[in-house]
Formats: C-alpha cells, structure tokens, sequence
C-alpha cells in the first residue's frame, strides 16, 4: 500500500514538473543551477567524529561509513510529505545498478527525529519500504544530528507537532567523504544518481 | 502621521521599562528558586517568553530557560588558546570540510596573532564547526536563536539608554554602514539591560541552530521556500523590524563551514 | 522490486509527456552555439546591441558594491548597488540565450545579497539561487525566454531596504524576429526613491527613515541615483535630426513614474518594456519594477527635461535629467515669436 502511494506521489511530481526543463532547454539537461554541485568537495564529511545507532540496533561510528561509496540523505520516518519520495528515489537508483556495483555502495539515511525514530521505529520503517541490507538507517543526539545537516547544508526545524520542517538533499560521498554531488528539490531523477554512482567505480 | 500613537510601541516601551528597571533581574532571581551559579564572564540571563520572530503556526511563544551568556563576544586572544590546545582547528590544519579558506585570516600564522589591536577584538572568520568545538572545549554551547535574540531583546542603556525604537535606528545605522576597517576590542560597545555588550554594532554572532532559519530561499519574508518541505514561517511578528529581518536573513545564507570578516561569537551556559 | 516495471512505464509516461510538452516551445532557440561575455554598462550607456545567428551562453559577471555615494551637494548616502553604481550595469542579451549570472558578494559587505531577474521564468526569478552570504559567490543559469526590458532588483531581506538602497537595474532581452531598429542614440535611465531621517539637502552621511519607506514619502525622487546625475556637464548629449531611444526602468520601491520627456513625444512606445508597439504618446506610466522603451527624433536645438510628470518630485525632489541637443532651429517645426508678444 505505501509503495503505491509513493508510486503515485513521483507520478504526479512527474507530471507536475513536467515543463520545468524548458527553463534550460534541451541543451542544458546537466545546466548547473545553483541546487546541484557535482565538484568534488573540499575536505571529507568523516573529519567529524560522531556515533550513531542503526535499525539493527548497531551502535557505529560515523567514519565506519568510510570505504564505501554512499548515497546519503535525511529524512523523518514519520514525513508525509518529500522523505517518502528522497527514499523512493535512492531505492530506485540502487535498482539501476548491477550487483557488483551494489555491493560497493552503501545508502545512508540519517533520521532528523531524535525522538520517535528509535532503532525499532527504523527498522519497520526499512521493511515496509523494502530496503535491504545495502541500507543502514541511523539515528543520533540532536547534536549529531545538526552536525550532519551543516555537513550536508540541510535546513530543518521542529515543529510543534514533533514534526520537522527541512529542505530536500540526496547526495553521493566517494569512498574518502568527499561530496561529489549534491541535489536540493525533488527531481526526481535516480538515473543521475546511479550515473554518479558508476562513475566512482 | 507621527503624532499617532501604536499600542505596539506603547507595549514595546512599557517592556523597555520594565526591563530597564533594576529591580527587574532581582524580581526574577526570586522567582526562579533554580537560580544558576555566577560564571565568570558571563551574564545570567533570568528565563522568559520569547516570542518568535518568524510566525509558526501553532508556536506562540517559547519559554527559554535561565542560562548564562558571555557578557561579549569571543576574542582572538581567547581562540589561540582554543586552537593552541586543538591544533587540528589550526588554521593550516583545519579540515577545509570544517572552515573554508579565509579561516582565522587575519592572523599571522597557525599560532600567532601577529597585532596586538587584534588580541582582544572579537575573533572573526570562524566558522560554525571552530566556533561550536571552542564551546565545547569551554564547556560552553553556541546560543541558539531564541537564546540569542531573547538576550538582545533587552533595551541598550550604556553609553546611552535608547527606547526600542532608537535602539532599532541605532542597529540600522550599524548594518547600513560599510564594514570598520579595524574592530574595537570585545566588550565596549552598546551595554544592554542585562549585562551583556557588543550584541550589536560589532560583529554578526553564530548561533546553534542558524540552519533552522528556514527564511523562505530569497528571504523576502513572507512564506515558505519551494525547497522546503513542511510548514514554513508564514510571517513574522513585526514587519516593521528590519533590524531583525537582516539578522535572520544574513543567519540564513551562511553555511556551516562559512567564514565571514564580521561574524564572531558568543557562548552559552 | 516487486514494483519496478509500473515505475518503468510511469517514468516513460512522464517522459514523454516531458518530451511532447516542451518540443512545441521555441525547438528552434533550444541549441547553444556559442559563447560570450555579455557587454554591461553603467547609466547612462547602454551595451551595442547583439546580433548571433543563435542562441548563445551569456555570462554575466555582477559584484555587489556596498559604496558610500553623493545623492546630492555634500548629502551622502550608503548605497548598496550592483556593480558600483546605481543602477546597476545595464545587461543585454538576445531572446533564447542561456544566461549564467555570477554573483559576487566582497568580503567588505555586511549584507547577504541576490538577484531576482523580471527576465527569468523561475520561482523567484533567480532570488533563490543566488543569495550569497558576504564573501562568498553564486552562479545561476535561466534562459531568456521573453523579450523585452525587464527590471532585476536584490530580493534579500528585508527587501524593501535592498531597493530602496539602490539594488536595482535593467536587462534587456532583445527579439530575434524583431530586433530593435537602428537609432542615433541609446540610453539607459532608472527612476528611485531615496528615504532618509534627514530633510531633503540637509549635508552629510543619511541615515535611511522605514517609517518614510513605510508611509510611502520619499526624500528624494532621483534618475540615475543621484540629484543632477543627468544635468549639466553630465547631460545627454545629442543632435537635432538625430533619434534617441530611452531604456527607461523603475526601481521604486514605492512610486509609480508619470514618465514624460517635456517638449518631446514619443514616436514610439514599447508598451511596459514588452513587444507591443504604441505611438505618439507624452506621458507614460512606469510602474515601481516595471520599465519601458521610448523612441523619439530630436528635430529642434535646445534642452529637454526628462521628468516625473508628478511635477514636485521633479522639481522639489530631483527627479529631473536633461537630453541637451545642438544643431539647427527649424521654424516649419517651432518657432517662438517674441516679437509678436505683448
């Protein structure tokens, strides 16, 4: 039921945005507005020394995500609105790649909600979507988790509902931390990402 | 026109008062039985409502806890020590992830200041990485918005007690100048109600949660951002303050790594 | 995975809608074939007009200056500008161009800045993207898909105060099918409001008023930044017989222009800036972010004041600039009759 939901939600997103590209034209299908980075950054996302615990109730450290490629993104279990659709996209992407390149990446998902999105509330959440074991759910002190948004340059805030207000990030890490693609918005666009993805390889 | 009277400003002022009034840090030692112990070099700060700048439904007011507040703003003098027993946060060691180039770029080298006049000026060019790690190695916290705008909430009294109307004109007249070619030391300019100086006319100052002003993406003010999911601000509280409105959109460009020749910092307890 | 052919065939719909829905617009603009620094200029000069075969990437460098300017004898003012002057450099590019504008905002700044473009077809008009933090740059692309004058202006908070201070300026986007004719003389003029605590003339650096931004009364209502920036030695200079065309813009932020050329009619009206065509009008509206192109023919020797025909901001409030034409009279056109009077 929550797959057809999210089925429908990129098909209207799809359809919704479906003359956006004329701002670009043809020519400009990799235009460089401003939301999308694909420089290398500076420096890595690991030269911070942070602790996390995932759906399975490992507690990790942040640069043990080191080695891997990783798709990372943040998002609340409890979103009814973009998370959704970032998962869905990253999911989508991974199912673009062959095994071999699979089993090189690792898709992070960093939870902005310290206080529902327990280490149990991330696992039901990973196997209602589906996610298998490519896929490592995190959740942290409030402190960790806004070290992360600055990492990332996610804006967020809570609400009085418990829910969050945050602006829409997926990006792709290399092996050593460093951004190699940022994307702000629903593009919904996963073969930019597995493109991404082979190209560090 | 000038001659009407706004029940905003007659409240506005009657607050000033009641602020200004000396009376007024005791009355809320009394009636905060948690009252923290005095640190040194910082202001208590006795807990009240804050009201928001920027509208969210569902949030009225905040209440922000009693807490301390260094009475001004961070010095070089004071970060060389930070980085002297940190050399990662040095500046040709800093992971460019943490703070971009222009780290700590008036001094002379990694563990030099190199200019006496720097010394006790507010320390600049830091990013929000450097400045929460020097918090934290202080046992200290960044203040978070409300924190910080709650503190400077209160009306100036020295070198002269301003209205909070003056007190605006006086801000503005600080952000619409070009920027001091030499910075006066920490702790001289504009002392407010509660002790603390320097919140305004120096530096612009971090804050916590900065990331959290979701100031719509061209900030013009009024509604949510397209990049945004979820409730944004849907107004803010006083359309009239640009004092305000050019502190939160300035709090909105900045990225965590960022550095800027007039953003310092403060901290919290 | 159960789910991936439906996702297949939903892309693929959405695809093609994708496809058909933007193939219809402009096919012939979509192809980039070349590249080239656009040309900018600070009023009262306008860049030479571009003629390429095809749509080109056009980028355009803009710095934010905040500079502490003459608004009139010994009355100074903090503007804050695009490019240094107010306005700010006049951009010009050809209908179907790809621009990337650059924005820079110094170290010196105390303010994040942006642009918003009228020319962009975007949320925002670029403000988003380009809202940079002092020190700091931005890049955005859009495509210039309308022709016309369009204003672009800072969108930052509070935005009021960005206009107000002299953060606007003019980008013309120039029709392939119908690109403006040859004229003797281009020239690039923006009416602002200037609101300070100070009363008009009174001497030194002025501190800006919200409360006259606000109630809408304005100290100072100037073309080109500044009182006299357009009279005197600074005038426009032309000949009799010769055609003047005027890149007029609003920046406001309050008040609308009752645009007029006194002793001058419009031959030709580009309607709001747009592509319309209107003839032998005195006296049009310009409304705050709003610009139009006038076109007229100078046929006797003198000096013609542009105004505000809201006739105190001209004359109590500086908005007045001079075009001063040389040559020779042509009675059968005007004459005055001194002798004849009593």
């Amino acid at each position: 039921m929550k797959t057809y939901t999210i089925l429908i939600c990129a098909f209207c997103a799809f359809a919704l945005s479906s003359c956006s590209h004329e701002r670009t034209g043809s020519a400009a299908v990799d235009a460089p507005n401003a939301p999308t980075t694909i420089a290398r950054s500076a420096g890595s996302i690991y030269d911070v020394d942070m602790m996390f615990d995932d759906q399975n109730g490992e507690h990790i450290s942040w640069q043990s995500l080191k080695g891997k490629v990783q798709v990372m993104a943040m998002v609340f279990t409890h979103c009814q609105a973009t998370c959704p659709m970032i998962t869905y996209e990253i999911k989508h992407a991974e199912g673009l790649l062959q095994e071999s390149v699979r089993n090189n990446v690792g898709f992070t998902l960093i939870s902005f909600d310290s206080k529902r999105d327990t280490g149990a509330q991330l696992r039901s959440y990973s196997d209602a979507v589906h996610l298998d074991d490519h896929w490592q759910l995190l959740h942290g002190s409030q402190e960790d988790i806004q070290t992360v948004a600055n990492l990332f340059d996610v804006k967020y805030k809570e609400l009085p509902t418990g829910d969050f207000s945050h602006s829409n990030v997926i990006l792709v890490v290399d092996q050593q931390g460093h951004i190699v693609f940022r994307r702000e918005g629903i593009e919904r666009n996963p073969e930019q990402i597995a493109a991404i993805i082979k190209s560090l390889q | 026109m000038s001659g009407r009277i706004r029940p905003k400003a007659v409240l506005l002022f009657a607050l000033a008062l009641v602020l200004a009034h000396p009376a007024f840090a005791q009355s809320h030692q009394r009636k905060h039985p948690h009252e923290l112990a005095p640190v040194s070099g910082m202001v208590c700060i006795p807990g009240g409502y804050y009201r928001p700048f920027y509208i969210v439904k569902g949030i009225d007011s905040v209440w922000i806890s009693t807490y301390h507040m260094d009475a001004r703003a961070v010095t070089n003098g004071e970060f060389l020590e930070f980085v002297k027993t940190n050399p990662k946060w040095s500046r040709s060691r800093v992971s460019p992830m943490l703070a971009e180039k222009g780290y700590l770029k008036a001094w002379q080298s990694d563990f030099e200041i190199g200019n006496n006049a720097l010394v006790n000026a507010p320390v600049v060019n830091v990013s929000w990485f450097a400045a929460r790690a020097y918090a934290a190695w202080c046992h200290k916290h960044l203040p978070t918005v409300a924190q910080w705008e709650y503190a400077a909430s209160a009306p100036i009294v020295e070198p002269v007690r301003a209205t909070a109307r003056a007190k605006q004109s006086l801000i503005l007249a600080w952000y619409s100048k070009p920027m001091a070619k030499t910075l006066a030391p920490a702790g001289t300019v504009n002392e407010n109600a509660f002790g603390l100086r320097d919140m305004f006319g120096q530096v612009w100052e971090w804050t916590d949660d900065f990331s959290s002003v979701i100031v719509p993406g061209d900030a013009r003010g009024t509604s949510g951002g397209p990049a945004v999911c979820g409730a944004g601000a849907i107004g803010s509280i006083d359309p009239t303050d640009y004092a305000t409105f050019m502190r939160f959109a300035m709090r909105s460009s900045l990225k965590a790594n960022y550095v800027v020749d007039d953003l310092g910092f403060r901290c919290v307890k | 995975m159960r789910i991936r052919p439906h996702l297949k065939y939903t892309v693929l719909a959405a695809l093609l809608l994708n496809f058909a829905a933007c193939s219809k617009n402009k096919s012939d603009l979509s192809t980039i074939t070349g590249v080239r620094d656009a040309e900018l200029t600070d009023a009262p000069l306008v860049p030479k007009q571009v003629k390429t075969d095809g749509p080109q990437k056009v980028i355009v460098h803009l710095e934010v200056q905040e500079v502490v300017k003459q608004i009139t004898n010994g009355t100074y003012y903090t503007f804050w500008t695009f490019g240094g002057n107010v306005p700010g450099k006049f951009i010009r590019v050809m209908e179907g161009d790809e621009v990337e504008i650059h924005l820079t905002n110094p170290s010196s700044s105390k303010m994040p800045h942006s642009i918003d473009l009228h020319a962009v077809s975007g949320p925002g008009g670029g403000a988003e993207a380009s809202y940079t933090a002092p020190g700091h740059s931005s890049v955005f692309t859009f495509r210039a898909l309308n022709p016309g004058l369009y204003v672009y202006h800072c969108a930052a908070a509070p935005v009021g105060l960005h206009i107000a201070n002299g953060m606007y300026g003019l980008i013309y986007v120039e029709s392939r099918e119908h690109p403006l004719p040859p004229v003797d003389h281009e020239f690039y003029l923006m009416q602002g409001e200037l609101y300070t605590v100070g009363k008009y003339a009174d001497t030194g650096l002025q501190e800006f008023s919200i409360q006259n931004a606000i109630d809408e009364k304005p100290t100072y209502v100037v073309f080109n930044g500044a009182v006299g920036s357009t009279l005197g030695p600074k005038a426009l200079n032309v000949k009799t017989g010769e055609t003047v065309r005027l890149f007029v813009g609003n920046g406001g932020p309050n008040l609308t222009s009752s645009f007029h050329v006194i002793g001058e009619i419009f031959d030709n009206l580009y309607n709001q800036g747009g592509t319309d065509v209107i003839h032998n009008v005195a006296t049009t509206s310009i409304p705050p972010g709003g610009a139009t192109i006038v076109e007229f023919k100078v046929r006797e020797p003198g000096i013609y004041h542009i105004v505000d025909h809201a006739i105190f901001r001209a004359f109590n409030q500086g908005a007045v600039a001079d075009i001063v034409a040389t040559g020779n009279l042509d009675s059968t056109v005007y004459s005055p009759h001194p002798e004849k009077g009593q």
